[in-house]
């Protein structure tokens, strides 16, 4: 199937292709691909710094998924598992144990009280605002773009995200504010850049 | 949490949500598929018949000696059953079945025999493991 083709499906719950995988359709698993593959593409990313490497990790993840397919029990969603299999899989193409968190007191958080990103975002353009993002998550460190990335586009809990990390519940939840704040005042500073 | 810093938080969350996204390559979906199809089917290991024989032989041993501890037991209930006095003096037969056994494997030709069996059961015990692992290689180049 083409891959232009996805861009206009809507996808059906992931059990819905999976009991069909398991019963013989292997083709119903290019849809399970299509709709994990941005994600799994970008956690390896976030892990490998490195687009050949991670598109490559990504690619063997989905074998390894497909092939360990019969031993998933549901107890979790299938994309949390995925993920699982393609951090473990990134961690040790990057032959470390795990990915280095930075302990969260080194990281500098300013105090803030003004409510500028609110009103100024909604005054630039959408392309802008993209733009904006985009080099405010530049200066996220790895794990940081990581936790930020399971959260918000792969809308995973806290306690999925754990799971996939293996940080603790409340590890997860401490990093996650401080990497609000700290995306909320990179954008503040550069708002006010823009403003000027 | 504070009322600003939820509405922070949720900004943050949309902006998050709508930025920019490294996308794999077209052909990812393609690229898959295709090592789907070369990679070799994961086969389900099957049982040997070594260890389901493994399995099944502690509880049938378990088994034979309760049964014997029972039967040569006094306890009173045993003998509401009635079958007691056929297994009186089991000891002595298995004593006497015992004797018999060890004259028999004492001879000559039957240990000679019985060398040459186990010398078989052991080729054919090396041919069978040898012969799975060129079956699952061969598999594996499908």
């Amino acid at each position: 199937m083409p891959a232009g083709l996805f861009f206009f499906m809507k996808y059906q719950d992931d059990s819905f292709y999976i009991d069909r995988v398991l019963s013989g359709d292997v083709s119903a698993y290019s849809m399970l691909i299509g709709k994990h593959k941005t994600l799994v593409y970008s956690i390896a990313l976030k892990i490998l710094n490195n687009k050949e490497d991670a598109e490559e990790v990504a690619q063997d993840c989905f074998l390894k998924a497909y092939q360990s397919l019969k031993t998933f029990e549901r107890k979790s969603k299938f994309s949390t598992w995925l993920y699982r299999i393609v951090y473990n899989a990134a961690i040790s193409r990057t032959r470390k144990k795990r990915i280095d968190f930075i302990p969260i007191d080194d990281h500098v958080v300013h105090n803030y009280t003004e409510d500028g990103i609110v009103t100024g975002i909604e005054e630039i353009g959408p392309e802008e605002q993209k733009a904006m993002v985009e080099k405010a998550m530049q200066q996220l460190t790895d794990d940081e773009g990581l936790l930020i990335t399971l959260f918000y586009k792969g809308e995973n809990s806290i306690e999925e995200i754990s799971n996939i990390t293996g940080l603790s519940m409340s590890n997860v939840k401490v990093r996650l504010h401080r990497i609000r704040k700290k995306l909320h005042d990179a954008l503040c500073v550069m708002l006010a850049k823009e403003m000027n | 949490m504070k009322k600003d810093e939820t509405g922070r938080d949720n900004i943050i969350g949309r902006l998050v949500k709508n930025s920019f996204s490294e996308e794999p390559s077209d052909d990812f979906i393609d690229k898959v598929m295709e090592k789907i199809r070369l990679a070799p089917t994961p086969v389900p290991s099957q049982r040997t018949y070594f260890s389901m024989v493994k399995s099944t032989i502690p509880y049938l041993v378990v088994a034979a000696i309760l049964v014997l501890i029972l039967i040569t037991s006094d306890f009173p209930v045993l003998n509401k059953l009635s079958v007691n006095h056929l297994f009186t003096g089991i000891f002595q037969h298995l004593v006497v079945m015992g004797k018999s056994l060890n004259n028999f494997f004492s001879s000559t030709y039957v240990s000679f025999g019985l060398m040459i069996g186990a010398s078989l059961f052991v080729l054919i015990i090396i041919d069978v493991i040898f012969s799975r692992k060129r079956i699952s290689q061969h598999q594996g180049m499908v």
